[in-house]
């Protein structure tokens, strides 16, 4: 390569001009959705993230509806039955999923279900075997399943533990109490009184860690070579792809702010002191 | 005949610690019309008794002897049973208000629940009825749509009562009903318990530390010292003349508006009560007592007369067996 | 509210769970019948990278390459005994008795992929091409001195060159390209590099139909390639980001073939059933090299490294066998030469090889007689102007086994009075940031490269300087020695003369070569048969040097499909466990509705 196509190179970059001018352009571009060309594919980086998007909401999204419904599930099932068999051992279990890194994980499911047992295909979100309609739904979920259930173990535990103790201590409150002086069965006190207050915090600290989700589904995209955002970051870092990195790393934290923001109003939604406030 | 009756009840808490007895043979009667002064200091057993008419208590506690309210005996019913019973048969207003309402249901919600729960009537006959009592304990209809932290102190307590009242009990247990609330606010809740009480016949055992307050509203006393009875009598008399040595003790620490002797030294009473599970011997309040005698801590008082219609369980009342040393 | 809330949410995530959990059975449907969908044969092949792109202009990597070399054809063919050129397109070429003009025979009666014909003149329009178009220069030192093309006819093609040359039978790695497609672009570099060739037009044995980025490509079988129709109907390249999952995948049938394994994963396969190893010799090696400076004012290389004594020492301060022992496992040869051990008709062994032998108290005493006697506390060696000697090596996290060599190195250097700074970052970040401007002084990466060793021994003359150059090593005997050997047209004397080089870059050390890793690979033995090693003694069985792929014979298993996905008495299981706890659920929920009643 020669110093001509260098200087060509730094020129069509913007990178031989002074470094606030190239501030001011960057700033401009960024408020303006022009993130610029990734240096490894030669596309717009906005068509890269539009490609990988979907594949991690799809990926997060059904891994946050199932972790967060049994998560929350067996921390109601363990507080109300506290010092039970199941609680022991899901408060076991669920200290031991939520210390275990995810690519540890990914690798045991892996091992387990691709190499012993043959179940489900090692990587990838398809067969790329040119199938349509129900097969290819079907095809994809089968691609689906080991990513999202390592995502579904790594964050499973953190909810249930986060919903027990919020119910835990929702039940020593006094109006818990009132409900069963009440004479209201057991499974309503716990469904209309005790569960719809241990959720108030539950949820704020669900929904913020929803923001990281996004960040976090790094390490499983990669292990599962599933082909999202966190696979896009994996790899942008690796190829030092700056404008691809630069415009991810953004959408990151546009996403923490908007689940810390949707957890507020959820919250306003769901407790009528903070609605008026 | 008699609404509620406790015979001999003896409640213990399971702790890690050991077992802690926190009510220890305590009999009671209220019948019906009558309002039952329950008065003691903090930790006492005063409440526990409350909690155990209608067996809410922690699943492990040992509970013995009987408790009969409204014909059933509450430590013999089924889950299902008890259930039945809980707010239709006897109700509570507790203490604390604040925190005995849940603070993200509609205060309407909250008091059909109970109506509902027990099958009383339908949906719309229960709002009606929620409304009604609403304005029974003197605030609007529209109050139902309120959540409980829009509501004021005063009007929270209003809004338990009313929830006591929703399945028409034969008895109601009133848990301090007044401690959190300054003293025009409580004075208007007590005229309105006291209304209430009159006009629709209602037996209520009312439990405070507040002597003042009791003597107020109440037909009888009991006066309770370290998880038994230690007095029993009208409400006038046990108040204005005590027999034993700590109700005497509990009166004069609240004083009489007015009241010449009260004035410049408001009296108090020195030291704790007893670790339950570490209760004196013979006379448990001996330690602390201003009369005490040799032999107060050998002899075990049991509740002997002291005079028409009072009970007292000290060796100084008239119907105390001689002892050597002991005046009366 | 909550109510509201509850059962809508509990739709949703049993829609979710139910969707997830019947994905095992889409898996067992589709890979039980998709595999030779329509009974097409289909060979998988797990790689740990996707291609950077099938444009030719932007070949990069070994996948690009492989890529390459199935769509399109050379001038010649390499046979797989010992990568001498054999017949491709050309059947032969023969030089004119100065080895100025070669006249090659055209193969007639070739096709591309779309139906047209293959001549002579699709052969010179692509030499020219890339004299007018690759500017990035990915193939022009494969046509040196300029060389002019002619076509008399249809199956003659012939080379002019100025000055003589025997480029023709190297052979030129230049992938043939179709006139009537890339025509458009001759001479605009910008507008041929963003083509996407996707699917691509060649005349190989297989064409390039799809390329599903980050996640793998396709090729389908050429029925009507010249050299006989492949027996197996597509490659499907599938790209896997983590090694660990592309071998689970290999376990389970999910792939016929991975390629490029690190050694762990490869040993763990070693024996498992119906899984062959593939242990390939040394394609590649792996080197220490230094930067002489010379790429610009903003150089920052240690002028030190420019004593012989000081880059000798740490030759003899560097235990190859510690790295092959530790970073490759036992998978490498201990390295010394630039030719590999896998091309025996040039590799040589250095007549001085003890010179160089691992000897941290020679070194040191080296070190000491050449002026470097005297340490800075930390016990580095202060050079002669009294600085002391730390040098920057920076390692690729992406090239197997660069980084641990590095850790290895600088606790070695450290031995002998070296310090050693290491820095990771990518190929592309040091292509970016560091290797134009010269910003180092040692980085551990490697090279691979032709059979004919005129292309690696071109790296270290000056002119390559910002081209393949390590370092901007420079040295005129060299110079000289390159271009001697350039006009060696009789074989045995090219070859002793290229031992000659051998030696001089062995004893002048403008790099160390450290070691010659294993190329590791590993295959399902139940799918396919026919693999051919290139070269065939102890060559990889894929990723090779061409038409590796036709030879392949499906087996029993291939013609069946794969046998991954949940099996049916599982389902049965799985569905019977199923209805136990929608049933205790259910009739718990009786029994307490009854308690509380």
């Amino acid at each position: 390569m020669t110093p001509q196509r260098i200087a060509q190179i730094e020129h069509d970059q913007g990178l031989d001009r002074p470094l606030p001018q190239q501030f001011v352009v960057y700033a401009e571009n960024t408020l303006t959705g022009r993130f610029g060309i990734s240096f490894v594919t030669n596309e717009s980086v906005t068509t890269v993230i539009a490609r990988a998007i979907w594949p991690t909401v799809l990926l997060v999204g059904s891994a946050t509806l199932i972790s967060t419904f049994f998560g929350l599930w067996a921390g109601i099932k363990g507080a109300w039955g506290r010092g039970s068999l199941f609680d022991t051992t899901s408060l076991f279990g669920s200290l031991v999923l939520y210390s275990a890194p995810e690519g540890w994980l990914g690798m045991i499911l892996l091992i387990i279900f691709v190499g012993t047992f043959h179940w489900f295909p090692a990587g990838q979100m398809s067969s790329n075997t040119g199938q349509t309609g129900i097969a290819n739904v079907l095809d994809i979920l089968s691609h689906l399943f080991l990513p999202c259930m390592t995502l579904v173990l790594g964050y499973i535990g953190e909810y249930t533990i986060i919903m027990r103790s919020s119910l835990l201590e929702v039940m020593g409150e006094d109006f818990v109490m009132t409900a069963r002086a009440k004479g209201v069965p057991d499974r309503l006190v716990r469904r209309s009184h005790a569960v719809p207050n241990a959720l108030l915090p539950t949820l704020t600290l669900v929904f913020y860690s929803f923001g990281f989700i996004l960040g976090g589904s790094v390490i499983v995209e990669a292990v599962f070579s599933w082909p999202g955002l966190g696979l896009l970051t994996y790899r942008a870092i690796q190829d030092l792809d700056y404008n691809v990195i630069q415009a991810v790393f953004l959408l990151f934290s546009l996403a923490v702010i908007a689940f810390n923001l949707a957890a507020d109003i959820t919250y306003g939604y769901l407790d009528p002191r903070v609605r008026e406030a | 005949m008699s609404v509620l009756s406790v015979r001999d009840l003896g409640i213990e808490y399971q702790t890690t610690g050991g077992g802690v007895p926190a009510v220890r043979g305590v009999d009671l009667e209220v019948d019906r019309g009558e309002v039952l002064g329950l008065a003691g200091e903090s930790g006492c057993g005063k409440s526990t008794i409350a909690g155990a008419i209608l067996r809410l208590l922690p699943v492990k506690t040992r509970i013995t002897g009987r408790i009969e309210l409204d014909g059933n005996d509450i430590l013999e019913l089924t889950p299902g049973k008890l259930r039945a019973v809980r707010w239709t048969a006897g109700s509570i207003v507790f203490q604390g208000a604040m925190h005995a309402m849940n603070p993200v249901q509609r205060i309407g919600e909250q008091i059909m629940e109970p109506i509902l729960v027990h099958g009383q009537s339908g949906e719309r006959e229960a709002r009606i009825r929620a409304g009604t009592l609403l304005e029974q304990v003197g605030l609007p209809t529209r109050r139902l749509d309120d959540y409980p932290h829009e509501l004021s102190g005063g009007q929270k307590q209003r809004i338990m009562i009313a929830m006591a009242l929703a399945c028409s009990p034969s008895l109601i247990v009133a848990d301090e009903p007044t401690t959190a609330l300054d003293v025009m606010v409580q004075a208007q809740v007590l005229q309105l318990l006291r209304t209430l009480q009159h006009d629709l016949g209602l037996a209520l055992l009312f439990i405070t530390h507040d002597l003042s307050v009791l003597v107020e509203v109440a037909d009888r006393l009991a006066i309770m010292y370290a998880g038994k009875i230690v007095e029993q009598g009208g409400a006038e008399a046990v108040f204005h003349s005590p027999a034993h040595p700590y109700t005497k003790a509990l009166a004069a620490a609240f004083p009489a508006i007015g009241d010449m002797r009260f004035r410049g030294r408001p009296s108090g009473l020195g030291g704790d009560p007893p670790d339950p599970q570490q209760i004196p011997s013979g006379c448990p309040f001996h330690p602390r007592c201003a009369e005490v005698t040799p032999a107060c801590s050998s002899v075990t008082p049991e509740l002997w007369t002291a005079g028409p219609a009072r009970l007292a369980a000290c060796v100084h009342v008239s119907g105390a067996p001689a002892l050597e040393g002991v005046s009366r | 509210m909550m109510r509201r809330w509850r059962p809508v949410a509990l739709a949703v995530t049993l829609v979710m769970v139910g969707g997830v959990a019947l994905s095992g059975s889409a898996l067992a449907q589709s890979s039980g019948t998709s595999s030779p969908t329509g009974n097409k044969i289909v060979l998988r092949v797990g790689v740990p990278g996707d291609m950077i792109s099938p444009n030719p202009l932007l070949a990069t990597n070994g996948d690009d390459y492989e890529t390459l070399f199935n769509a399109y054809d050379l001038l010649f063919n390499f046979n797989p005994d010992d990568l001498s050129p054999s017949p491709g397109l050309a059947t032969a070429c023969n030089p004119s008795a100065d080895y100025r003009t070669w006249t090659c025979d055209i193969r007639s009666g070739v096709t591309w992929s779309d139906g047209q014909p293959l001549t002579a003149e699709d052969i010179a329009f692509t030499y020219r091409f890339i004299e007018t178009t690759d500017e990035n220069e990915v193939f022009t030192s494969y046509l040196p001195y300029h060389p002019t093309f002619s076509v008399p006819n249809a199956t003659t093609l012939i080379w002019k060159s100025p000055k003589p040359t025997f480029a023709p039978t190297i052979p030129p790695w230049i992938p043939i390209l179709p006139e009537h497609i890339w025509k458009q672009y001759e001479g605009d570099g910008k507008a041929a590099r963003g083509f996407a060739n996707v699917p691509a037009v060649g005349s190989g044995p297989f064409v390039l139909t799809s390329w599903d980025k980050g996640q793998g490509w396709t090729m389908e079988a050429n029925k009507n390639y010249w050299g006989g129709a492949p027996a197996i109907d597509e490659i499907q390249y599938i790209v896997y980001d983590s090694q660990e999952a592309m071998v689970q995948a290999l376990k389970s049938g999910q792939v016929d073939f991975t390629d490029n394994l690190n050694p762990t994963l490869f040993n763990s396969l070693v024996g498992q059933p119906n899984i062959g190893t593939v242990k390939g010799t040394a394609s590649t090696f792996t080197n220490l090299a230094f930067n002489f400076g010379g790429q610009g004012p903003d150089a920052t290389n240690n002028p030190v490294l420019k004593d012989l004594n000081i880059r000798r020492a740490i030759a003899m301060g560097i235990d190859k066998q510690s790295i092959v022992d530790k970073v490759w496992q036992g998978d490498a040869q201990v390295g010394s030469v630039v030719t590999l051990p896998s091309r025996p008709q040039w590799f040589y062994t250095p007549t001085d090889v003890q010179s160089q032998a691992y000897d941290p108290a020679a070194a040191n005493t080296l070190l000491d007689q050449s002026g470097y006697a005297s340490k800075d506390p930390s016990g580095i060696r202060l050079d002669k102007n009294g600085q002391p000697i730390d040098l920057n090596i920076i390692t690729l996290p992406e090239e197997t086994g660069s980084v641990d060599t590095g850790k290895l190195i600088a606790a070695q250097l450290q031995q002998i009075g070296i310090g050693v700074k290491l820095q990771s970052m990518s190929d592309k970040q040091i292509e970016n940031n560091n290797w134009y401007t010269g910003d180092f002084d040692a980085y551990v990466w490697g090279w691979g490269g032709d059979p004919d060793p005129n292309f690696i021994l071109s790296i270290f003359i000056t002119s390559q300087c910002l081209g393949w150059s390590d370092g901007c090593y420079s040295n005129p005997t060299y110079d000289k020695m390159f271009a001697h050997q350039s006009t060696l047209l009789d074989h045995t004397a090219r070859v002793a003369y290229i031992q000659k080089m051998q030696q001089f870059i062995y004893d002048q050390i403008p790099e160390i070569v450290l070691n010659y890793p294993n190329y590791l690979q590993a295959y399902r033995s139940d799918r396919f048969t026919g693999w051919k090693p290139e070269p065939t003694n102890g060559g990889t069985y894929l990723f090779g040097w061409g038409n590796q792929y036709q030879g392949l014979q499906p087996l029993a298993a291939a013609e069946s499909g794969s046998s991954s996905g949940i099996p049916t008495v599982l389902w049965v299981v799985l569905g019977l466990v199923a209805i136990a706890v929608i049933a205790f659920v259910a009739l718990s929920r009786r029994r307490r509705a009854e308690e509380e009643a």
